[in-house]
């Protein structure tokens, strides 16, 4: 074994090491885009899925099958900056319109500290309850869902709202997520540099059953 | 060995960049394809929505309307539309649209349904053709039921409207300290016309063929004094122009009026007593003021009892009181209701009833009758104009006649005494949402 040969060795093993050091490299990339793809993908649907939820409860604030049981002006129940109640006709299995019969169905964010668990600081349960039932809710990666309620003439009204029945359309704010974030090794990265995040607003949902009458 | 090992690293690293890059453009698609659903679940609602105000907007304008419309293009996607009647009086608009961005993706659908019904005038707790210039609601005031004016609504301070307000020409708020920031519950609405007509030859044949028709036959006025008694009888009796009146008469109303319809042609009818059971009182052909007025002797009530409503019922106004029982009562007229002074009425006045007033309002005969209590109103008025029920004095004390109490008998929301009259427009009273079904 002469001194080419150990020439050959040591000059594979670097290119070796190269190599390995790239493939690493590139496991590395490729495991983060796969993450951040994946997670953007999760947020928008989330999103979505979240958003046609509240799009078809909302718009059917104050529907029932029914007409002649609940009065317009006390169709919202409850309504504040991060929960709100109101009377409507959900579907049943022998019906979709609804049975005429008035359900009274809730939203509300819940605390952060609920979801402690999570590496996102300020992801937050979204309740949505069916009359009294127990309330139901999933992480979807929410951070932010807020109510604003304008009056007939499109002036704001202070939450939480004395006289639901002034309300004549609301804005819906909602923010989700990514529960993780792949890495926070850079302390000068901000929270939304960090965690995939998309925005959804509502502006002015005109419920016509809110104003038909 | 070396070059083919080459080639294995290439086609290797190739493979695995191969199918990241898969991995990446697939994340990629979908995440395009969830909004692209979206998107076209909202452009199919928004073709609904389109659809369904327009029928709407039709069957409100002539509400005969029954048309359809079969694939109608519209922002990219299609419309279906059709009126269907669901009972005599009602029909329903069924609005579908449809969208799909490119032949590669879903199509979305979304059905929008919307019943519509008859409105009378008695769904209104306060309707008042022409808002006078020189009246206002005011801090304190509180209208319960729909209130609606064909003139501009002037508001000042803080009034509460429980009910859907609208005016013909908007809503004017007077200046005030603190600022005017008037409480519409059931929202306001400016722009609407629903013009104050009344169709009394309807209420004339019904009369006709079931009901009671009081006429002189001459061509002279009649008056009418009803007094309804408790036990669904009434006891009345008639004078023909300035003649004297005739001798009381009591018959069960089920004999007199079986359809509960009373007309006095051309005259004046005196009223008062409890109701019991389902009435209209119709007096037409005004000649001056005349005829065609309703006097009010005294307190004309239900027999069923009357009760304040639970603050919480979701069901009613808080502060509104509410009829127990199925009676109901129309006071229709072409000229005016007049409450008559007299040692009965000093001392308020109870009115349960729908009051009806084509050219004139619910006034006081005498402007100088005194200080006599409330009006306590529960069911609807509709009057052309509002008329002098009190006169205050400086400091807003009443010094003759009434303070005002109106409210909203809720039962005239989906009913109304036999052959009230009808605004002969159709409204929305569900408005049905589905998202995601095309059914």
């Amino acid at each position: 074994m002469g001194f080419s040969s150990l020439v050959d060795l040591i000059g594979s093993m670097v290119v070796g090491g190269l190599l390995f050091v790239i493939l690493l490299r590139m496991n590395n990339v490729a495991t983060e885009n796969t993450f951040t793809y994946n997670g953007e993908l999760q947020v928008q649907q989330n999103l979505v899925a979240t958003v046609k939820l509240i799009e078809a409860d909302f718009r059917k604030i104050g529907y029932c099958a029914n007409p002649d049981i609940v009065i317009p002006a006390r169709y919202i129940t409850f309504a504040d900056s991060t929960r709100i109640s109101f009377y409507t006709d959900l579907a049943t299995v022998s019906n979709h319109s609804g049975d005429g019969i008035p359900d009274i169905l809730t939203y509300y964010s819940g605390p952060t500290s609920e979801l402690i668990g999570t590496p996102n600081p300020y992801d937050m349960k979204l309740y949505r309850v069916e009359n009294n039932e127990t309330p139901k809710s999933a992480n979807l990666g929410i951070t932010e869902f807020k109510l604003r309620y304008f009056d007939s003439f499109g002036k704001v009204i202070s939450t939480p709202v004395a006289d639901p029945g002034t309300i004549q359309t609301i804005e819906i704010n909602i923010r989700v997520e990514n529960t993780s974030a792949y890495t926070k090794e850079y302390a000068d990265t901000s929270h939304f540099q960090q965690y995939q995040t998309a925005f959804w607003r509502q502006l002015r949902i005109n419920n016509r059953n809110l104003t038909k009458r | 060995m070396g070059g083919k090992a080459s080639i294995y690293m290439v086609l290797g690293f190739s493979l695995i960049f191969m199918v990241a890059g898969f991995n990446f453009s697939s994340l990629t698609n979908r995440a395009v394809d969830n909004e692209a659903n979206y998107f076209s679940e909202t452009k199919a609602h928004d073709i609904a929505v389109i659809g369904a105000n327009i029928a709407s907007n039709k069957v409100w304008l002539d509400n005969t309307w029954t048309g359809q419309y079969n694939n109608v293009s519209i922002n990219n996607g299609q419309l279906n539309l059709k009126v269907l009647p669901v009972s005599s009086n009602e029909v329903q608009i069924i609005s579908v649209g449809t969208y799909q961005g490119s032949s590669v993706e879903k199509v979305a659908n979304d059905t929008i349904k919307v019943l519509m019904r008859p409105m009378s005038y008695a769904q209104f707790g306060y309707y008042m053709s022409n808002f006078p210039g020189n009246l206002f609601f005011y801090t304190g005031d509180v209208i319960y039921g729909t209130f609606h004016t064909q003139g501009n609504l002037r508001v000042k301070g803080r009034p509460t409207f429980w009910g859907r307000a609208t005016a013909k020409k908007g809503v004017t708020p007077l200046k005030n300290d603190p600022v005017t920031d008037p409480a519409f519950n059931g929202g306001f609405e400016q722009g609407v016309d629903i013009p104050l007509e009344w169709n009394a030859d309807i209420t004339k044949t019904a009369a006709q063929n079931n009901g009671c028709v009081f006429s002189s036959g001459s061509g002279q006025p009649i008056d009418v004094r009803l007094v309804f008694n408790a036990d669904a009888t009434v006891t009345f009796s008639t004078r023909i122009g300035n003649g004297s009146w005739s001798s009381d008469s009591t018959v069960a109303l089920s004999t007199l009026a079986p359809n509960g319809v009373i007309f006095v042609d051309k005259g004046n009818v005196y009223l008062k007593g409890t109701v019991n059971g389902q009435y209209t009182i119709a007096v037409d052909q005004s000649s001056g003021n005349g005829t065609g007025n309703v006097y009010l002797e005294g307190d004309i009530v239900y027999h069923d009892p009357v009760q304040q409503v639970n603050p919480n019922d979701p069901h009613d106004y808080p502060g509104n009181y509410k009829v127990i029982g199925t009676d109901m009562l129309g006071i229709v007229c072409s000229n005016n209701i007049e409450i008559v002074n007299n040692a009965d009425n000093q001392n308020n006045i109870n009115i349960d009833a729908a009051l009806f007033c084509l050219k004139g309002g619910l006034e006081i005969q005498d402007n100088n009758m005194p200080a006599s209590g409330y009006i306590n109103l529960i069911g609807s008025i509709t009057e052309f104009t509002s008329q002098v029920t009190g006169v205050v004095d400086g400091s807003g004390h009443i010094i003759h006649g009434y303070n005002e109490r109106i409210y909203f008998d809720q039962r005239f929301r989906t009913a109304a005494p036999p052959y009230y009259p009808l605004t002969g427009r159709l409204i929305p009273v569900t408005w049905y949402e589905s998202t995601w079904f095309a059914d």
